[in-house]
């Protein structure tokens, strides 16, 4: 065994076990934000907010495809507590400019979105950390270590993966972008350039590269998605001026309604102590947490190798959870104002200890 | 105002997309010329048909359109109402007053012409069910192989690899391996662009009653069993299976979503249950899916001109060419006439607007234009549909998923074709919603007409649950032979005021072929029921239900002496192909045999019905016409056989 591709090695694999965890992080306060719109209100905005939420989860396939091309047998664990922060969180690893929080739709929800796919020269540095500035910055150092490891031992001896376990481009829809089956340094980098290129935009334009890279109608990267939201705006490709796309121009496009009212948007609350609740409201959160790390679970065993079986029940738990989360923002906090019930991503574990129930078996 | 264009064609349904979109790609170009509105291109339209929809009460075909009626639709300034849904449709007894409110008007027949249309951009596939069957190779032989109808100027496997192409550009969720086995050949390498619907639970629950099963149909014994139905409706696409379309990108099959976002929306049927009229999702099939692409095409050009109705063809002084065509424009406030001209002409409206045209054209109304056949607007055929309905023992959860997955099989094609009708049995999975609007009707049949109502509360909720959940319809679409006094023909003064145009009129009955065919039908239907221990709750009677009156007959050979048939929707036969120009209107390519740079495109041109729903066998026809008019183009003029 060459144990220095295999240190190389496992230090990619931990890179990828860490981007796991970011794509999956963005993911509860994207779903957080189109659980709270009424329907019928901001339609634009929940269908943009909802193919970035779609779109995080194909670049949560292809960490695992990378992965799996990588390693035999790869063990994934999206179940067990810290694999989803607690909210309020930093994105892991990053430089802690600024908190991920679970929120209604609002300006404050969008202000968080938009720093969370804020392209790496867009970022204003803090220098307080040497953690990375945006999740494209990220990438590109996996990127550098997955070349270095390549040149240095091989295609073959750093993608000895089995190929069964690749996800392939049959089971992701209604999203930008298609699913690469990784097999060697050519479709890693792919996969590496579709989860920039579709957050970031690809050579400082507007553009995710779906158009480029798969033939897609042309799509915004999902930075500019949430731009066009905060300005009620859509973005012209005049309006990409080279190297200053956010100068004081902004979109420049045709307008579309925003609204953050209480009559468009569920005003949910996420900061409270669920054992405050009411009994039948605590019973509902702790369905939700079940629902949702049956989900994780279920993604788990599709990249775990376990076929279409998993995907399937991947598929069908998502409608569940939203159901369930719906409910629990129909729960009003309090009497007193609009505040609603924000269903709260807590592994259920740590709910139940937090409600003071007994832990489950 | 005039326009010049390589090809004009009159309609934006599928066969005008499909010739569009290959001829764009071809580097040609296209004018498509729509009488209705484009409303349903992009998302904000798309989901402005869908609300309509979810507010209406009758959840009828046109429901998602009706509002285009309206004065108020803000679509319009031009205070003239689209053409998008016609008029009141309903099968009238002759001679009723209402006739006069209808788009159609019918006399001289004993039966109404059941079915309707849409005139819209993407035209009647955006309220289709989706239903993709290819024809059976016996079908295009009726006259050699049964001695009844006609022949086909060509065989199945002259066709075969245009539904091939239609499939693919369709977009056609179906396993090869459980095709293969209605009879119609397939060639081994190839496999549908997607995996099929998966079966309902009603499908496999009647598969496994059914396993062993057959009928004696004319002292024969037909195995009967069910077959999942192939579907225009996305599902995950089949890796590594060949497109076999010059045009398509690279790759693994991609699902066309949303015509105006295809890769975010409508990827995947997710069970939305209202396929008819409209999918929420656009998952469905609808030719704006290939409308989109012709005019996204930079290797050629489409456009797009919705709400002209082409009211006349204009042939040149001699006769022989189309010189152009003449066009009502209520997109504008005054409406304006306009004129197209173009080197290559196609008519892809549908069986009667085709024949319309052609026969509001000519000098004199009889002749019309292309017609020296005097064909034109004769053997107008439909699928006429027997419905059967049935309680079933245990529930099976009906009302959920696309109205149709599966089909009974066995009946398609027999010895007995000799003598009557076959049938393609279609099972619904929407109850009795078709023959008996169910669950509206069941609540106000249990509650009662009085002030005193029969049965309510917890006693009405678990008789509607319990009768819901175990209805199952089977509908018997009967093959209808070409008949020359069945037809569509135009009489001056009879007009839609509206638009300056004729309204059609319509000749129509079932012959004693079809009748018999029904007849055995209704008795087959009786045989399924009673060997999947479900009691028939068919009726037929003169009546009707709310007015409606469907084709009421009487027949001696059928399970009650009752028999009752309503349209399928399906418009077939108007124009019809053949080898020969003093039978037939057009040749094999559906070009005119009197003017060379005419083509008359859609299910009008099919010789005979079959048992499959037709727009599969009309988007390969009109692929096979697309190759023809890109040859005239090539050859600088057209190239007459």
């Amino acid at each position: 065994m060459n144990l220095r591709l295999e240190q190389h090695r496992a230090n990619i694999i931990s890179r990828l076990t860490t981007a796991m965890q970011i794509e999956h992080a963005t993911i509860p306060p994207y779903l957080c934000a189109m659980y709270s719109m009424v329907e019928g209100y901001n339609v634009a905005a929940w269908e943009t907010i909802r193919t970035v939420a779609i779109e995080e989860m194909l670049h949560m396939v292809l960490v695992a495809n990378l992965r799996n091309a990588m390693e035999h047998d790869a063990s994934f664990d999206l179940t067990s507590p810290g694999f989803v922060p607690e909210y309020p969180a930093y994105l892991p690893e990053s430089d802690q400019s600024f908190t991920v929080v679970l929120a209604p739709f609002s300006e404050k929800a969008l202000d968080i979105f938009v720093q969370i796919e804020r392209p790496g020269d867009l970022h204003t540095p803090t220098g307080e950390s040497d953690g990375y500035v945006s999740i494209g910055e990220f990438y590109n150092r996996l990127k550098e270590d997955l070349k270095a490891i390549v040149a240095e031992h091989g295609d073959d001896a750093v993608f000895c993966g089995d190929p069964a376990r690749q996800i392939n481009a049959a089971w992701y829809f209604n999203g930008g972008g298609e699913i690469v089956a990784v097999t060697d340094q050519s479709s890693a980098l792919r996969a590496i350039r579709v989860i920039v290129n579709q957050g970031e935009g690809f050579n400082h334009n507007l553009y995710s590269g779906d158009h480029e890279e798969f033939q897609e109608v042309q799509d915004l990267a999902h930075y500019y998605k949430f731009r066009e939201i905060q300005a009620g705006r859509r973005y012209l490709p005049a309006d990409a001026t080279c190297g200053n796309l956010d100068g004081a121009r902004g979109p420049s496009g045709e307008t579309f309604t925003v609204d953050y009212s209480a009559k468009a948007v569920r005003h949910a609350v996420f900061n409270y102590n669920p054992a405050d609740l009411d009994a039948p409201v605590q019973e509902m959160l702790l369905g939700f947490s079940q629902l949702y790390w049956q989900l994780l679970g279920a993604c788990e065993e599709a990249f775990n190798g376990g076929g279409a079986a998993p995907l399937k029940k991947a598929h069908e738990l998502m409608y569940v959870t939203k159901y369930k989360a719906e409910e629990i923002m129909n729960q009003p906090l309090d009497y007193h104002s609009d505040s609603r019930t924000g269903p709260l991503f807590l592994h259920p574990d740590v709910l139940r200890q937090k409600l003071g129930k007994a832990s489950d078996g | 105002m005039e326009l010049q264009y390589d090809v004009a064609i009159v309609g934006s349904g599928i066969t005008g997309a499909i010739i569009a979109r290959w001829l764009t790609e071809r580097g040609h170009s296209v004018v498509l010329l729509e009488a209705g509105t484009p409303d349903g291109n992009s998302r904000a339209g798309f989901r402005q048909l869908t609300e309509t929809f979810y507010q209406e009460t009758a959840k009828v075909p046109s429901s998602p359109f009706r509002a285009q009626q309206s004065r108020d639709w803000p679509v319009y300034d031009s205070g003239v109402e689209a053409p998008t849904v016609l008029r009141d449709m309903a099968a009238r007894p002759l001679g009723d007053e209402a006739q006069a409110n209808a788009y159609y008007l019918q006399r001289g027949a004993e039966h109404p012409f059941a079915s309707t249309y849409l005139r819209i951009a993407g035209g009647t596939t955006m309220h289709w069910m989706g239903t993709c069957l290819r024809m059976l190779p016996a079908d295009f032989e009726m006259r050699s192989r049964y001695g009844v109808g006609v022949n086909w100027p060509f065989g199945y496997n002259e066709l075969e690899p245009f539904y091939r192409l239609a499939e693919w550009e369709i977009g056609v969720s179906a396993e090869r391996s459980e095709q293969v086995a209605s009879g119609a050949p397939y060639p081994a390498d190839y496999e549908y662009p997607m995996h099929k619907i998966p079966d309902s639970w009603l499908d496999q629950y009647l598969a496994k009653r059914l396993d062993g099963f057959s009928v004696a149909i004319d002292g024969q014994s037909y195995p009967i069993g069910v077959t999942n139905t192939p579907a225009g409706r996305n599902s995950h696409p089949h890796i590594g299976a060949k497109d076999p379309r010059f045009y398509a990108p690279p790759g693994n099959y991609r699902p066309v979503g949303d015509p105006d976002r295809p890769d975010q929306f409508g990827e995947r049927c997710v069970g939305n249950s209202s396929c008819v009229p409209i999918c929420p999702a656009n998952a469905k099939y609808t030719a704006l899916k290939t409308l989109r692409f012709a005019l996204a095409s930079d290797r050629g050009s489409a456009s797009l001109l919705t709400r002209r109705i082409v009211t006349r063809i204009n042939l040149d002084p001699a006769g022989k060419e189309v010189e152009s065509l003449d066009y009502f424009d209520y997109s504008v406030v005054p409406a304006i006439k306009g004129r197209v001209r173009a080197k290559v002409y196609v008519l892809a409206t549908n069986a009667i607007e085709n024949a319309k045209l052609l026969l509001a054209s000519g000098r004199s109304r009889e002749e019309g234009v292309a017609n020296s056949s005097g064909l034109v607007g004769r053997n107008l055929m439909d699928h006429p549909t027997l419905l059967t309905w049935a309680l079933l023992r245990d529930p099976i959860g009906a009302f959920r998923g696309p109205g149709s997955t599966a089909g009974v099989t066995g009946m398609r094609d027999g010895e007995f074709r000799s003598k009557f009708s076959s049938a393609r049995i279609e099972i619904g999975n929407w109850g009795w919603s078709w023959p008996k609007i169910t669950p509206d009707t069941t609540v106000i049949d249990l509650v009662g007409a009085d002030d005193k109502p029969t049965v309510f509360g917890q006693q009405l909720r678990q008789q509607v649950n319990f009768q819901s959940q175990r209805e199952v319809t089977l509908a018997f679409e009967m093959d209808q032979l070409p008949d020359e006094n069945n037809r569509i023909y135009v009489e001056e003064g009879v007009i839609e005021a509206r638009h300056s145009e004729f309204r059609p009129i319509i000749d129509f009955s079932l012959d004693e072929y079809c009748r018999r065919g029904m007849a055995n039908a209704s008795k087959v239907a009786s045989a399924i029921y009673d060997r999947v221990g479900a009691t028939e709750k068919t009726e037929h009677n003169p009546e009707g239900r709310f007015g409606r009156k469907a084709g009421y007959f009487r027949h001696e050979d059928s399970e009650t002496g009752e028999l009752e048939f309503h349209g399928a929707g399906h418009l077939a036969g108007t124009h019809r192909m053949g080898n020969d120009p003093k039978s037939s209107v057009v040749d094999a390519d559906q070009r005119s045999w009197d003017h060379a740079n005419l083509y008359i495109a859609g299910c009008g041109s099919m010789p005979t019905m079959g048992t499959a729903n037709p727009t599969l066998t009309g988007a390969a026809l009109a692929f096979r016409t697309a190759q023809s008019i890109d040859r005239d183009l090539l050859a600088g003029k057209p190239v007459t056989p």
